[in-house]
């Protein structure tokens, strides 16, 4: 209290300023040559300027360690971002992936050959456990008529029973109205096979006819909506069904219970 | 007051231009000519004792800034004129023509001598003889910019005082 008195004193006042520029020249000639002044003033100086370089020195690194501590969490709040757009990407990107996925299987289909045909995409599959149709939207420049054949990358699926804008109603093999020519791969025997709500019948095949199980089914193109040669499924069992007719059960290829995209093949002419 | 103030800081910018500009245009040898101490001595014969040694310890720091050397040498000199001036001034009146010009001249011989002496003891030997020019062209310009200082300084003051 004293001494912040004597500062209103102008004696008091330019000896504190003194001072105050004698401690700031013996810590700048520190450094440089020493006369025997100097060194005086730097020993009475010295525990002030250790405290003062001192002071200095935790002031700088301090200071230098709040900036990189702020550079840091600067950098490091910009990465949380980026990281935050790129798991965005990528959650945006892995549905397109799987479609990406599914389409080029659609692309390598081996049964289709130099076929055209659409894409179109499953929406919801409904019905009753003994009649299943499939709802299907494709884009507006497609050509999808009814009596269309739809498949997958296994095989096939059903036909179109109903178009309406961009969506068609799709009647599956194996819901209990519908019937397809099928010709045994193997013996050349054919048949019509009718859906039972989860497999497909084959009828029309007498007892004679050489058919086993394992035998695989492909369609017979006589029933004007499916062309020839389309895998429809694999005889899972071979019986005798009376009236001199064999009961022929055949598990379909297609995918009935996760359709994804589908194939439209043009209506047959 | 406030007025009071803006003229002691345009004193101060065009004191400061001076040295920062004109002074180093005009040759190498006038390096010893001082607008700041100029302004250090009209404020000690014109300020309280306090304000004219705040003035001094900020103008002599800021002269050894512009003449890049150790900071300190022109601050204490300039602390020290500025007090007795201050003391000087408390004890007489100094006014006129020929009692400014003088003590400008030896505050300029004072403060030169002071910087000398503190640059002994801090960094030894100084080379005195490339200081004698500079040393007797100093002497000439200072009191002369001194004298112009206190003039406008005066005639601002009336000027603020007729407002």
């Amino acid at each position: 209290m004293r001494t912040f008195l004597s500062l209103k004193k102008p004696e008091g006042l330019a000896i504190a300023f003194i001072i105050f520029y004698s401690i700031a020249l013996g810590f700048q000639v520190r450094e440089g040559n020493r006369t025997l002044f100097g060194k005086l003033t730097l020993a009475a100086l010295f525990p002030l300027l250790k405290v003062s370089e001192m002071s200095i020195k935790v002031f700088k690194e301090g200071f230098e360690a709040y900036l990189w501590q702020r550079d840091n969490a600067l950098k490091s709040e910009v990465l949380l971002k980026e990281n935050l757009v790129l798991k965005g990407e990528i959650n945006l990107l892995k549905p397109l992936k799987e479609e990406n996925i599914k389409l080029k299987s659609l692309l390598n289909v081996p049964f289709l050959e130099e076929k055209k045909f659409n894409v179109a995409r499953s929406l919801i599959s409904y019905g009753t456990p003994f009649t299943r149709s499939v709802l299907l939207s494709f884009d507006e420049g497609c050509l999808v008529e009814e009596k269309s054949a739809v498949l997958d990358q296994f095989g096939v699926v059903g036909r179109i029973e109903e178009v309406s804008g961009t969506k068609a109603r799709v009647l599956l093999l194996v819901d209990p109205s519908s019937s397809i020519g099928v010709t045994d791969l193997r013996s050349g025997v054919s048949g019509v096979a009718l859906g039972n709500g989860k497999n497909l019948f084959a009828k029309y095949i007498t007892n004679e006819a050489d058919v086993i199980e394992g035998d695989i089914f492909v369609t017979s193109g006589q029933d004007d909506v499916f062309p020839y040669g389309m895998p429809v499924g694999r005889a899972v069992s071979v019986s005798d069904g009376g009236d001199y007719m064999k009961k022929i059960i055949i598990a379909p290829f297609a995918a009935m219970e996760s359709l994804s995209y589908v194939l439209i093949l043009p209506k047959v002419e | 007051m406030i007025k009071h103030k803006v003229i002691q800081f345009l004193l101060f910018l065009a004191a400061v231009s001076i040295q920062m500009l004109l002074v180093p245009l005009i040759g190498e040898n006038f390096f010893l000519v001082n607008a700041l101490l100029c302004l250090s001595i009209i404020f000690s014969l014109k300020e309280t004792r306090i304000e004219s040694l705040v003035w001094s310890f900020f103008l002599g720091g800021l002269t050894d800034l512009l003449l890049f050397q150790h900071i300190g040498y022109y601050g204490i000199s300039f602390v020290i004129s500025s007090y007795i001036l201050g003391f000087l001034s408390q004890k007489m009146v100094i006014g006129g023509f020929f009692p400014i010009l003088l003590i400008a001249c030896l505050s300029f011989i004072l403060v030169v001598l002071i910087s000398i002496c503190l640059m002994v003891i801090f960094q030894g030997r100084v080379d005195v003889t490339i200081l004698i020019t500079p040393f007797f062209l100093g002497l000439l310009i200072t009191p002369v910019a001194t004298l112009a200082f206190e003039f406008i300084y005066k005639n601002a003051e009336k000027f603020v005082i007729r407002k």
